[in-house]
């Protein structure tokens, strides 16, 4: 857990800027009702969704094949516990009849298929992303489909799963982006370095593309994508997601502006280095006698 | 005589980032190291390029970290 926590802490590990927000979301839908908020069960909520979390990312690791395999395999088993924690924090408040299960089934059912799906994808266009990619996150509108049940505020499923859906897609396509470098190394496909491969000129590798206009087109779809994530969550009315989306929107033009100017130095610097080779019989430095 | 790709300086932006360091104190060293002689016109140029801007890219993708999202 420390080991896959951005800053080594696995309590700070869900609050991080650039984890998906599983936590807050049930909270912050909670915040639009006119209610005292159930504090025992916002907490089942938070327990089950950080055994989820783990449970879906031991899987996913595995799937990936990253470096620590051997470690990854070995721990294995433990999803066994962290998929039942998850589920059964549910069945303490929902009994086996209950609406939410069906909604649990459709979400937990789409993101399977949809994980299973990508993991074979060879290439990735548009459509597979939306409908395929993007899915891999329905799992993240269970906890907020409880609180619609739990609440009574079911006219509420609609629009807030649809914006967990829009903010899937925009933190799947921000994974693509920043992740692009270990996913091309490990040969897995996504739509940010299947476009790459589409969109590149004849003769140009994947990574100059990248440094060219990839990285550009990437943050520009994203603060597209930002724009209409921060309407649908005026529509929603909840203050602190309008916040978190302004952190967010923050530290992506910060992100922005940082690949940038790292990508024009390393492109200058590249072409330097390629007047060296030409270079490669003059005089060095030290050898010029000065006068 | 060695040459260094475009793939490799970002391979060396995101996994050895210390590479740089070397680049930018010490340019005629680095270019020795590995296998380029350091020209007074390079020198230069090197002075212009913007080596904690390359530095950068590696916290902003931060590959050590994974996928977190």
């Amino acid at each position: 857990m420390s080991g896959i926590s951005p800053d080594g802490d696995p309590s700070a590990h869900f609050t991080h800027l650039r984890m998906f927000p599983i936590l807050q979301m049930p909270e912050w839908l909670v915040e639009t009702l006119p209610i005292k908020p159930d504090l025992e069960f916002q907490q089942s909520l938070f327990n089950s969704s950080v055994n989820g979390y783990y449970y879906i990312r031991l899987i996913d690791d595995v799937m990936d094949g990253d470096r620590k395999r051997s470690l990854e395999l070995s721990i294995l088993p433990a999803a066994g516990f962290f998929c039942s924690q998850f589920q059964s924090f549910y069945q303490a408040h929902f009994p086996q009849q209950h609406e939410f299960w069906r909604m649990f089934l459709e979400l937990w059912t789409a993101s399977c298929e949809s994980a299973a799906h990508d993991s074979s994808l060879r290439s990735v266009d548009w459509s597979e992303f939306e409908k395929v990619s993007s899915r891999k996150y329905s799992a993240a509108g269970i906890p907020v489909a409880a609180a619609c049940y739990y609440y009574n505020c079911t006219e509420l499923l609609a629009p807030w799963l649809e914006f967990t859906n829009d903010l899937a897609r925009w933190s799947q396509m921000l994974d693509d982006l920043l992740d692009w470098y270990g996913d091309r190394h490990d040969q897995r496909a996504t739509y940010f370095l299947s476009e790459g491969e589409r969109r590149k000129r004849a003769g140009e590798s994947v990574d100059q593309w990248v440094a060219r206009e990839g990285c550009m087109w990437g943050f520009c779809l994203l603060e597209k994508w930002m724009s209409a994530l921060h309407s649908r969550a005026r529509e929603l009315g909840s203050t602190s997601l309008q916040a978190y989306l302004g952190q967010r929107e923050v530290w992506l033009l910060q992100q922005k502006s940082e690949m940038l100017k790292g990508f024009a130095a390393i492109s200058q610097l590249a072409s330097i280095l390629e007047q060296v080779s030409l270079l490669s019989d003059a005089v060095p430095v030290e050898e010029r006698v000065p006068g | 005589m060695a040459t260094i790709s475009f793939e490799a300086l970002v391979e060396k932006a995101l996994h050895e980032p210390g590479f740089f360091d070397e680049l930018k104190r010490n340019p005629i060293k680095a270019l020795k190291d590995n296998g380029f002689k350091p020209t007074p016109e390079v020198i230069t140029a090197l002075k212009a390029v913007d080596f904690d801007a390359i530095q950068n890219v590696a916290i902003a993708c931060n590959p050590a970290v994974g996928p977190i999202c």
